[in-house]
């Protein structure tokens, strides 16, 4: 996992944070926009060469049990939530609407594409590009520092918690049996991961601390970005996909009719 | 830099951990704190860059100057110019994904402008020899290198004086060398230094060695006087040089430290090795080697690939008998802990395989392996996890199923074996670092495991802990329970172990009885491995010596 985080050079790498942050949203509001799934599939269409430009397809790809498991899982919940439109069967006081299947496959192809840019965003930004982007975009320092560590932080501390698991699995845990007994055996995870969170992070500002951090004198960047062409390509592309998929909304296409 | 009359207590804390500390260092110096641990030397290094009292809390007194300035009242990142702080744990002060934007970070929070950045970033990637590794993520460099590039960032802020706070504890004996090298090469450049060590080794570059006791400075003097006492250093928890013990046993006057210089003086003195002496320790070396018991685990042809594609090991054969007391050395990265992940199942093996009582093991069987291969992890924090001493204790009887009667049988037993009867009710957060390890052993011991491992169970313990869990360990083996221990600490390896695994690059390349292994520096060098001193004084002289006392007992004056 923590090689994910440790971008590679790639077109996307090198695009100004905030633009890239900016374009990230407006990707975001398109998909929040539609949900007939036809209209959604678009998004997952441009996904593709998004994933490569990247430069952590085979990464991404590497996830698509995940990508899966968010698209069936939201299919089926909306499946069987959505109660108004043209029966197709019932069973056990359930029922699937032919409406209701249709909607489903949007919203789980909308959740999923966003997971999925969301994720393209992570791997080509390093964090010090990341904070570089916040800051940029007005918010103050040692919020943006803190948002783009705790990224940083997720890898460190799931590789402790698969550590405590293994030490605990060799004094006679057994992490077997149903979902139930799973989750009671997994309590005992939490204590030592909470706790080692807890002294990284109490080590880890002392260290901030010592190198400068939070001084209130107005913070220099060692890393520069400007915008150039690529961003200004990028930020169009966005703006043009976000403005078409709102002019859809506007026409009344685009979205599932009950 | 002068401190007088320096008091602090944390918040919540029972006693004061700086209890009235006069101190005073000149421009250019470099003094070692020691003392054992709980002793005050951490909170005193951060009283020095205003940690304390700004970040920790607490009652305070007492004056600072630094550089002719009182520090009191001061922000840490004003002090942070002037005093540069580098912690014992390296991971948690990277976080960037270059290494030049770790180094450049302190600079940025000053406001330092772009331009002298780079130039900062420079110096101080030179200053400890790291020019290479710019563009390189942090996390992709061996500890040692991460510990450099800790350094490089904590120099761009340009302070002239530096604390090292146990910074090369946590590091293999090769990280050790680079870190103490850089340490070196800083004072001859002028810094003005503190180091924080709990080896002899670490205390080599300082000029004055201060010893700290419940917050107290009880001693002070020159450098090689107080390493010249080894009453005074066991005393306060600090391992004595073995070539100081020597000398002091043979009252030669003030120590060679160098094992061959030593050597050479002694033998000047007309000491030889008596050869009925050297006899009597081969005999004992061939009647241990002899009562070995029938093979317990079979290693056999066994790689290990990660799902990154790297591999981890390579055709690893290895008999492990009843009785063995093993030490698995080599350094970070070489194989060790893969290796021993595979003998209770915790790591499926790529290729080969492990045998245990004549069974296959599979990572399916980790659980109820646990009952007959107890495995105690290197650091105790990952273990720990009951609110009571007794319940961690019980955890493994319990999930094997043992009625209440039992357990507390099985608790007690354990907790009395590692010194911990009496404690049943503590809060095993509470315990220092020592009894936590050793509660991490007790909880392994309660479900009367045949074999014990242990990954490095002396790291970042002081010498009086480290040799309580060594003891406790030689103990267990008394009873006739097989140890295999991970480590790269070789002293303790030719005090307590009888069997010695090398491993280099994911290889075996060296196995045998202890002395045997220990006595062949130019294979142990391979593995950057150093034998301990009194061996190698030992080798000068024409034996390897395990203990300064085989030393003592087989070197006679002809005279």
């Amino acid at each position: 996992m923590s090689d994910f985080f440790a971008a590679q050079e790639s077109f996307f790498r090198r695009l100004h944070p905030s633009g890239k942050m900016a374009a990230l949203l407006l990707v975001f509001v398109a998909a929040l926009l539609l949900d007939d799934p036809r209209y959604v599939l678009i998004l997952w269409v441009i996904a593709i060469p998004a994933g490569i430009l990247s430069g952590a397809f085979k990464l991404l790809r590497r996830l698509w049990p995940i990508f899966l498991a968010v698209a069936l899982a939201s299919f089926v919940l909306w499946a069987v939530f959505t109660r108004a439109g043209t029966i197709l069967i019932s069973f056990a006081g359930l029922s699937l609407t032919r409406q209701g299947v249709v909607y489903a496959g949007g919203m789980s192809l909308r959740l999923s594409v966003m997971l999925f840019f969301g994720l393209v965003f992570i791997a080509s930004t390093p964090i010090e590009d990341l904070y570089y982007g916040l800051v940029n975009m007005g918010l103050p320092f040692p919020a943006s520092f803190a948002l783009s560590l705790s990224f940083r932080l997720v890898p460190i501390f799931s590789e402790s918690a698969s550590t405590i698991l293994q030490a605990q699995r060799s004094r006679g845990l057994a992490a077997e049996g149903g979902l139930v007994s799973r989750f009671k055996s997994y309590f005992p995870l939490f204590v030592p991961v909470f706790l080692s969170a807890l002294r990284r992070v109490d080590q880890l500002s002392i260290a901030l601390e010592s190198r400068g951090f939070g001084a209130g004198i107005k913070r220099t960047s060692f890393i520069q970005f400007r915008f150039s062409a690529r961003d200004f390509i990028v930020l169009g592309f966005c703006l043009a996909l976000a403005a078409g998929f709102i002019a859809l909304r506007i026409l009344g296409l685009g979205m599932v009719q009950f | 830099m002068r401190v007088e009359g320096l008091r602090f207590r944390y918040q919540r804390g029972d006693r004061f951990a700086l209890d009235g500390m006069d101190f005073g260092q000149a421009k250019g110096e470099a003094v070692a704190v020691v003392g054992r641990s709980g002793a005050g030397k951490t909170s005193f290094l951060l009283t020095l860059n205003g940690i304390i009292p700004n970040f920790y809390r607490g009652d305070f007194s007492g004056e600072i100057d630094i550089l002719g300035e009182p520090a009191l009242g001061k922000h840490t990142f004003e002090l942070a110019q002037k005093v540069g702080l580098v912690l014992q744990d390296f991971e948690s002060q990277l976080f960037s994904t270059r290494a030049e934007l770790d180094v450049a970070f302190g600079p940025e929070n000053l406001g330092v402008p772009r331009e002298q950045i780079a130039k900062r970033i420079d110096d101080a990637l030179s200053a400890v020899g790291m020019e290479k590794f710019r563009g390189r993520a942090p996390e992709s460099l061996s500890g040692g290198e991460k510990q450099r590039l800790a350094i490089a960032s904590v120099l761009a802020l340009e302070p002239e004086i530096l604390l090292f706070d146990e910074a090369t504890t946590d590091l293999d004996p090769l990280g050790r060398g680079q870190v103490r090298d850089v340490i070196s090469s800083l004072k001859s450049q002028g810094r003005t230094i503190i180091i924080v060590d709990h080896e002899p080794e670490g205390l080599m570059p300082a000029d004055r060695i201060v010893i700290l006791d419940r917050g107290r400075i009880i001693a002070e003097n020159s450098r090689d006087k107080i390493l010249c006492n080894p009453e005074i250093l066991r005393a306060n928890g600090i391992r004595p040089p073995e070539m100081a013990e020597l000398f002091e046993g043979f009252k030669l006057g003030p120590a060679e430290f160098d094992p061959v210089k030593a050597a050479e003086f002694v033998r000047q003195k007309g000491f030889k090795p008596d050869q009925a002496a050297l006899a009597k320790m081969i005999a004992k070396d061939e009647k241990r080697e002899r009562s070995r018991g029938g093979v317990l685990i079979k290693v056999k042809g066994l790689e290990h690939i990660y799902p990154n594609g790297n591999q981890a090991l390579f055709g690893i054969d290895l008999d492990v008998c009843r009785g063995d007391f093993l030490a698995i050395i080599g350094q970070n990265g070489s194989g060790k802990t893969t290796l021993v992940k595979h003998i209770n199942g915790l790591l499926p093996a790529t290729k080969g395989g492990v045998i245990f009582e004549g069974k296959e093991v599979r990572p399916a069987l980790v659980s109820r392996l646990g009952r007959e291969i107890g495995f105690v992890f290197q650091n105790p924090d990952h273990q720990i996890f009951c609110s009571r001493v007794y319940d961690e204790a019980a955890f493994a009887p319990r999930n094997y199923g043992f009625s209440d009667a039992d357990v507390s049988q099985r608790v007690k037993n354990a907790l009395d074996l590692v010194g911990l009867s009496g404690r049943e009710n503590d809060n095993p957060f509470l315990l220092t670092k020592g009894e936590r390890q050793r509660l991490a052993i007790a909880s392994v011991l309660s479900a009367d495991p045949k074999v014990l491992i242990l990954d490095e169970p002396t790291t970042g313990l002081d010498y009086t802990e480290q040799r309580k869990v060594m003891e406790l360990l030689a103990e267990q083996n008394l009873q006739g329970r097989t140890i295999i221990i991970i480590t790269h600490t070789l002293w303790l390896v030719a005090r307590y172990a009888s069997r010695a695994v090398v491993m280099a690059r994911g290889r075996k390349i060296l196995e045998g009885g202890i002395r045997e292994v220990l006595s062949k520096p130019e294979v142990l060098k391979d593995a950057s491995l150093l034998p301990p001193e009194i061996t190698r004084f030992g080798l000068e002289m024409g034996f390897g010596f395990l203990r300064v006392e085989e030393a003592m007992q087989s070197l006679r004056s002809g005279g």
